[in-house]
């Protein structure tokens, strides 16, 4: 039972410190792409797919470390990620507006999560064959 | 355990790599700024005048800010610069000191670090972390503040504490207090997080000492200042007057605290965004240091909960009560997260923390510490034009004269008795201990310009020997732009004092000079004057479009002579 909690907070934690990188590394990106790309504005179709696919690829890449209760840590981290989203300051006064075209960013984690899960059957599946 | 920090690690190497070019760094910024004529009166002159009082054994009354220096705040720590003073009377020790203070503070920190987290990177990280964090660095734009040297003091406290060594723990915790009255909450706090959570019992008696001190220090600025309380408790009138109705006050109402300690606003911060800004270059991280950081929020609701909204903006010096918490609490951070995690994957977790936490920390330093190095930067002058200024002021002013200028030239000539920031003395504005001056501090209050006639007389019976005016809007602080243009024609056209000599759109009075000879620099004929009618309006209508050309037409370029009326 300890065993399994531990678990849960480890995926728990994992969810949490994934949903901030996610916030970071799409803030990173933000403030660099804006002046290449003029149309990435904040929540801007092409603001939403980078932060999506960064999610995906986080996901997809700390999955192994949630183990099995990567459920449980994509719904964080997705949850955390959003959360990042709004409030990483956009300057040294200001939040970044809230839009509710960023839960668009939820599901792509647990969706990264769920593709290394898929990933990882079809491998183990491979071996035993 | 000590061995791990006795050892010499190579990021031991490139952390004092770093310490030494950050100290350098900012210690020419911070030279840069007061010599290109960017520091101000408030704060940085306010403490070389008292510092310099301290040095030549007179009585440190500060004229600048119209309060015994210990009056303003309670920092006895400044007595170590006086030696320094004594021996070369300039700024640098006071940026010296300061910078160096804050550097140190990696040294516990770095300590604190690898005790914890038994990983060498992880601690060189949280130890840079600390140097580049926007609300601490940016600290160090801004003048000079006592406050900033308790950081490393309280960072060793809790070092100290943390290795159950009792003497360092009340040593640094003792130095700490020394570096204003209100450091006894942080180090109140951490007696108690020492008593409570770490069973530490010598550390409780810490809570008693700054609780006494903090009694201590206030009566000692509420005496020196010739005021029942001191001025400060104002700024938590909405919670209580005293000490303990502003704790009991906050206590009575949890939920407008909370909403206070959440959606609190700055000058320019948004509400809510300045915990944001404390947090997310840490990657938000402090959050998990569990109990510890408990123990720092009385420390957060001293900013939180005033009613001094620049407690709130990054780059002000208030940050330094909340920022050795925040730095200490980033170990007892890492350590929770890396043990949530299996033994299995610790290597990739720990390459994800610190991806995290470097990218937080980069995001953040890009986007706000050059637009703060930008806000403290807008009113330096080009270099020529600030040389040639210093070398003028030099010459005109007699060093044991009492001059009354504006904000920004106050710092060079802050080393003499009387010293004031215009247009005081002649109309008290941010001058003197009482609540409606920290109304003036904050810009909720601004003071208008008195009569004509009224200013007069006052010049006539306040004796300084030398006024300094810049024709221009920016920089006009305590005045409004538009207050500060009224009132510096109504100077000139005082005749108590009389134009001494003219730079560019700098302007010197000295007190006794001939007043029509004075004007005659200006443009400004008296002589023609005497044949129109409504003589004193025409000498202020003539003054006020000599101001504006002044205003206009300066030319600096080139300029290397300055013109003295004999």
């Amino acid at each position: 039972m300890g065993r399994r909690q531990s678990l849960q907070h480890g995926a728990i934690a994992v969810g949490i410190v994934g949903g901030i990188l996610v916030g970071a590394v799409g803030a990173l990106m933000r403030q660099f792409m804006v002046y290449f790309v003029p149309s990435f504005g904040l929540y801007s179709s092409v603001d939403l797919t980078v932060h999506a696919l960064i999610a995906l690829c986080v996901g997809f890449g700390m999955k192994e470390i949630a183990g099995k209760f990567w459920l449980l840590s994509g719904l964080v981290m997705g949850t955390v990620a959003v959360a990042t989203m709004a409030l990483f300051p956009i300057s040294a006064h200001s939040l970044p507006p809230f839009s509710w075209t960023m839960l668009t960013v939820f599901p792509a984690s647990l969706a990264g999560m769920a593709l290394k899960e898929v990933s990882e059957e079809e491998e183990s599946e491979g071996q035993i064959g | 355990m000590s061995t791990v920090i006795r050892r010499w690690y190579p990021t031991k190497s490139v952390i004092t790599l770093v310490v030494w070019i950050w100290i350098i760094l900012l210690l020419t910024i911070s030279l840069r700024r007061f010599n290109l004529f960017g520091a101000q009166a408030f704060d940085l002159g306010i403490f070389q005048q008292g510092v310099w009082l301290l040095a030549n054994g007179f009585y440190p009354f500060v004229t600048i800010r119209g309060w015994h220096i210990f009056a303003n705040h309670f920092s006895p720590i400044l007595f170590v610069f006086v030696p320094f003073y004594k021996f070369f009377p300039h700024p640098f020790w006071l940026f010296l000191g300061q910078t160096a203070a804050l550097a140190l503070g990696v040294i516990p920190l770095y300590r604190l670090a690898l005790r914890h987290t038994q990983n060498e990177l992880t601690a060189t990280f949280i130890a840079i972390g600390y140097l580049l964090h926007p609300a601490i660095m940016t600290m160090l734009f801004f003048d000079f503040h006592p406050v900033l040297l308790s950081i490393p003091f309280v960072l060793w406290a809790i070092d100290a504490l943390d290795e159950n060594r009792p003497s360092p723990f009340f040593i640094a915790c003792f130095l700490a207090l020394l570096c204003r009255e209100d450091v006894a909450v942080s180090v109140a706090c951490l007696g108690l997080y020492g008593f409570l959570v770490r069973r530490r019992w010598w550390s409780g008696a810490m809570v008693l000492f700054s609780v006494l001190w903090f009694v201590f220090a206030t009566k000692m600025m509420a005496v020196l200042s010739g005021e029942e309380k001191t001025a400060y408790l104002s700024l938590y009138s909405k919670w209580g007057k005293t000490p303990l109705q502003i704790v009991l006050g906050i206590l009575a109402n949890p939920l407008e605290a909370i909403k206070a300690l959440i959606f609190c606003e700055g000058h320019f911060t948004q509400p809510g965004a300045y915990p944001m800004l404390l947090l997310a270059p840490f990657a938000f991280f402090p959050l998990f240091s569990g109990t510890f950081i408990l123990f720092a929020l009385p420390n957060y609701a001293v900013l939180a909960l005033s009613d001094w909204r620049a407690m709130r903006e990054l780059g002000f010096q208030h940050a330094a009560i909340i920022a050795p918490w925040l730095a200490a609490s980033l170990p007892f951070a890492f350590r929770k997260l890396q043990e949530l995690v299996d033994r299995n994957w610790q290597v990739k977790w720990q390459k994800v923390l610190l991806s995290t936490f470097t990218l937080c920390l980069t995001v953040s330093f890009l986007r706000y510490v050059p637009h703060t190095y930008r806000h403290f930067h807008t009113n330096i002058l080009p270099k020529e034009q600030a040389r040639q200024i210093k070398a003028f002021l030099s010459e005109v002013i007699p060093p044991d004269a009492s001059v009354s200028a504006p904000s920004q030239f106050v710092p060079h000539l802050a080393h003499r008795r009387e010293i004031y920031l215009f247009p005081n003395p002649f109309q008290r504005a941010g001058y003197g201990p009482s609540a409606e001056t920290l109304k003036q501090l904050d810009g909720r209050l601004w003071v208008k310009p008195l009569k004509v006639k009224a200013m007069h007389r006052r010049m006539e019976e306040k004796r300084v020997d030398y006024i300094v005016l810049k024709a221009g809007r920016h920089n006009t602080w305590p005045l409004k732009p538009d207050y500060y243009e009224q009132t510096a024609v109504t100077v000139l056209t005082c005749r108590s004092y009389g134009v001494f000599a003219v730079k560019g759109d700098i302007v010197v009075l000295k007190r006794g000079a001939n007043f029509d000879l004075g004007l005659l620099k200006l443009g400004v004929s008296t002589w023609q004057l005497i044949s129109e009618r409504g003589r004193e309006k025409a000498l202020e209508k003539a003054v006020k479009e000599a101001w504006e050309r002044l205003r206009e037409g300066s030319k600096w370029e080139g300029d290397s002579h300055f013109s003295m009326v004999p």
